[in-house]
């Protein structure tokens, strides 16, 4: 690097710190391409949040870069080819939201040959060489997950419980039950919850688990006092399965994860108990600031990495997130997240709850 | 009864007589004796295993896991018969659900136009579709495929920006999540009874004005069976929170879709279509317009489908409406509940015996919690095997003529 490209490297950081307006003048470093690779349409944040806040992120601190976002539809083989056509159509760097983080190595070992920074995001690609990881971790929603259901059951006598978990296999379901498990295995060995269902949610298909929940008030005969949920969209259909039998608000619904607006509502009409906020702004901003670091070969402004990800092949220097445990006496603080507003959580029923009435001028 | 207009078989009765008598029993009053068995099979099997499986409760269960597969296999049906594919109801199922959420939740309209609002929808895409198809020759599998993928994308479009519509709380709950009076479900169950007894009688008086050899018993064992089996099922309804609603929504078209093919000349040509296209078009009638007007009804049940399936549910998501195994399993259950691949031969009631033998698998599969690897396996063979013995029959049906 010449001492030139030094100068403007230093002027470009401190027309960052000063605000968008400075940022005009431009970095060679900062130009071209950037690939953001989400994993799927399915799960909403990514097209709907995540997306948007990294592009928003990246005009912000890098106004000349192009952000392509691209979509690899749950399928790790079309992911792959996204990310080969990406190298090849010239990509300063890659975000990965890996379709499958256990089978996203051939991408992360195809980035590196080819020089290209590639930063794994929330979902914990494995099996090669990473640039930098940015995420909750979905070890930490499982933990929250787990204290939360321990809270609502821990003063009880073989409490009958259900256990949603997520779609077998997968690198989710596997953290989140590990998560939970901390908390809810000393309960189980002390006798003061049974587990008289446990099941696997098909690619977390809400559907799916209204009938895993159907099946299961067959098989105790209505003899379930909680069900503990990996995520809320099946925790959303395991309250459609007891509305159906009369049984909202009488089953405990915990655990939750996402902070679904559905879930919201849901917390705050008392039909669920909470859920996992993971504000994902703060993952897209951390994302931007770590390709304009990488991309300028400048070390980054400290806070941003916290620890360090060990993904199986390397330990990646790593921005952790925190996660939020939701229940009705906060859900103002997703609203403060910017996840979402009140006006879009008052809707339906839950719009006469006490809550929204507060919060009806906002 | 309808398929015995387009039956190929009577011409092969001196050549096979055994094979063939079985075969022609099978197409005509048998035609439901090998899926009613494996049903009472499948019950059999899963009560054995969990006696709960036969409890009130979990046969309430059973309807409603079988109404919204149901109501897409009896959308499928004219379009298999015509001897065609529609690959996109499950999609469609999705963006109807969607537009009718949307319309109820954010333009406030009243329930019942969110609702035709959505049916119309399906309706529209099916006559374009079908438009398409005849007017191109394109392959149905193909655009129909094409049209699933776009409305997708039009779901994902459609949705709001939290990505969810939340039905709880209103009025299109009622959909799925209602029951009929005990009373009243009893009333309507003998009054289809009578219905039905009328119907079997003047076929039979017709029979005999004609001068055939006919027999009363085909007017008495009949009625004496559908009696019975309206008794066990609206008693054991009754039982646990009565009958569901989406049971009849289920049930009452099939009737008039039954009614329709046996009775109607539009029936008539769309059973010809399947089974000889040519001759129908020699015959002066409009081909494409029979193949046509089965689209249409196709995406009109997909539409009403889904959003059943949303009144269900509770609410709709890309990932929870459309998805998953829907599309299979709809054409599945058309399948092993009668109605053939190749056209031409088939009937309404095959959606309800087959969404209710692919509903009862999973539904015994999910009360022993087997797990998602015995599902996927069981749906898979039993698709296979369906397909397969209609290939099979079409096959012989071809040798022998």
């Amino acid at each position: 690097m010449t001492k030139l490209t030094k100068v403007l490297a230093a002027a470009f950081a401190a027309s960052c710190l000063a605000g968008p307006t400075f940022a005009t003048e431009r970095d060679p470093s900062l130009d071209g391409t950037v690939y953001f690779m989400l994993p799927n349409f399915t799960t909403v944040r990514y097209v709907q949040k995540d997306g948007p806040d990294f592009v928003a992120a990246m005009k912000k601190y890098a106004p000349n870069i192009k952000v392509e976002l691209v979509n690899g539809e749950s399928n790790p083989g079309q992911q792959q080819a996204q990310a080969e056509a990406a190298i090849t159509a010239g990509a300063k760097a890659i975000v990965l939201t890996a379709a499958d983080p256990s089978l996203a190595s051939s991408i992360l070992f195809a980035a590196d040959k080819a020089k290209v920074p590639l930063i794994a995001y929330e979902h914990e690609a494995s099996g090669g060489p990473l640039t930098y990881y940015t995420g909750f971790g979905a070890l930490k929603a499982g933990q929250a997950q787990g204290k939360n259901a321990v809270a609502a059951l821990s003063d009880g006598n073989a409490i009958p419980v259900a256990r949603l978990y997520g779609n077998k296999g997968d690198f989710w379901q596997r953290a989140t039950k590990q998560g939970q498990d901390e908390s809810l295995d000393p309960l189980i060995k002390a006798g003061k919850i049974k587990i008289v269902c446990e099941d696997y949610v098909p690619n977390w298909n809400p559907s799916e688990a209204q009938r895993l929940i159907e099946q299961c008030l067959t098989k105790t005969n209505g003899d379930v006092a909680a069900i503990v949920a990996s995520n809320d969209g099946t925790a959303e259909g395991a309250l459609a399965a007891l509305v159906s039998q009369g049984l909202a608000g009488k089953v405990k619904i915990l655990g939750g994860c996402d902070a679904n607006v559905t879930t919201l509502q849901n917390i705050l009409l008392g039909l669920q108990n909470g859920t996992v906020l993971k504000d994902y702004s703060t993952l897209a901003d951390d994302a931007a600031r770590l390709v304009v670091a990488t991309l300028q070969h400048k070390p980054l402004e400290s806070g941003v990495v916290n620890g360090e990800f060990d993904n199986g092949f390397a330990k990646v220097p790593a921005a952790f997130a925190d996660v939020t445990m939701i229940d009705k006496s906060n859900v103002g603080d997703v609203v403060k997240a910017g996840v979402w507003t009140w006006k879009e959580i008052c809707t339906g029923p839950a719009a006469k709850t006490a809550e929204c009435a507060a919060h009806a001028a906002d | 009864m309808s398929s015995a207009q387009a039956s190929p078989l009577p011409q092969s009765s001196v050549r096979a007589p055994f094979v063939s008598r079985a075969a022609a029993l099978l197409a005509g009053d048998w035609r439901y004796v090998p899926i009613a068995t494996a049903i009472v099979l499948i019950w059999a099997f899963f009560a054995v295993q969990n006696p709960a499986y036969l409890s009130p409760r979990n046969l309430s269960n059973l309807c409603l896991q079988s109404v919204v597969t149901g109501m897409l296999a009896l959308g499928l049906v004219p379009v298999l018969l015509i001897g065609q594919i529609d690959m996109s109801v499950a999609a469609m199922s999705a963006v109807a659900a969607t537009i009718a959420g949307q319309l109820l939740l954010v333009e406030h309209v009243s329930v019942w136009l969110a609702i035709g609002a959505g049916v119309l929808f399906g309706g529209c895409v099916g006559f374009l579709q079908g438009r398409w198809i005849t007017w191109t020759g394109t392959p149905a599998f193909l655009v129909t495929f094409g049209v699933s993928l776009a409305l997708a994308a039009l779901q994902l479009f459609l949705l709001p920006v939290t990505g969810q519509i939340n039905l709880y709380g209103t009025d299109i709950v009622v959909l799925a999540g209602a029951y009929l009076p005990a009373g009243l479900s009893w009333a309507i169950g003998l009054l289809a009874a009578i219905v039905f007894a009328v119907f079997r009688l003047s076929a039979f008086m017709e029979a005999r004005n004609a001068s055939l050899e006919v027999n009363a018993r085909t007017v008495v064992l009949p009625t004496v069976l559908v009696l019975i089996g309206l008794a066990v099922v609206v008693g054991a309804l009754n039982m646990h929170n009565g009958v569901p609603v989406a049971l009849l929504l289920f049930v009452v078209p099939i009737i008039v879709l039954t009614y329709v093919g046996s009775h109607t000349r539009f029936g008539l040509y769309l059973y010809a279509t399947g089974g000889n296209p040519s001759a129908v078009a020699r015959a002066g009638i409009d081909v494409d317009r029979i193949r046509i007007a089965a689209f249409v009804i196709c995406g009109m049940f997909a539409a009403f489908g889904g959003i059943v399936g949303a009144s269900r549910l509770l609410g709709v998501s890309a990932q929870s409406s459309g998805m998953g195994t829907l599309l299979l399993e709809a054409i599945t259950a058309a399948v092993v509940g009668g109605t053939s691949l190749f056209g031409g031969r088939g009937s309404p009631w095959s959606a309800l015996f087959g969404a209710l033998a692919i509903a009862s698998i999973s539904n015994g599969i999910d009360l022993l919690g087997l797990g998602t690897e015995v599902k996927l396996a069981t749906q898979g063979l039993v698709l296979v095997l369906a397909t397969s013995v209609d290939s099979v029959a079409h096959k012989f049906a071809n040798d022998t003529r």
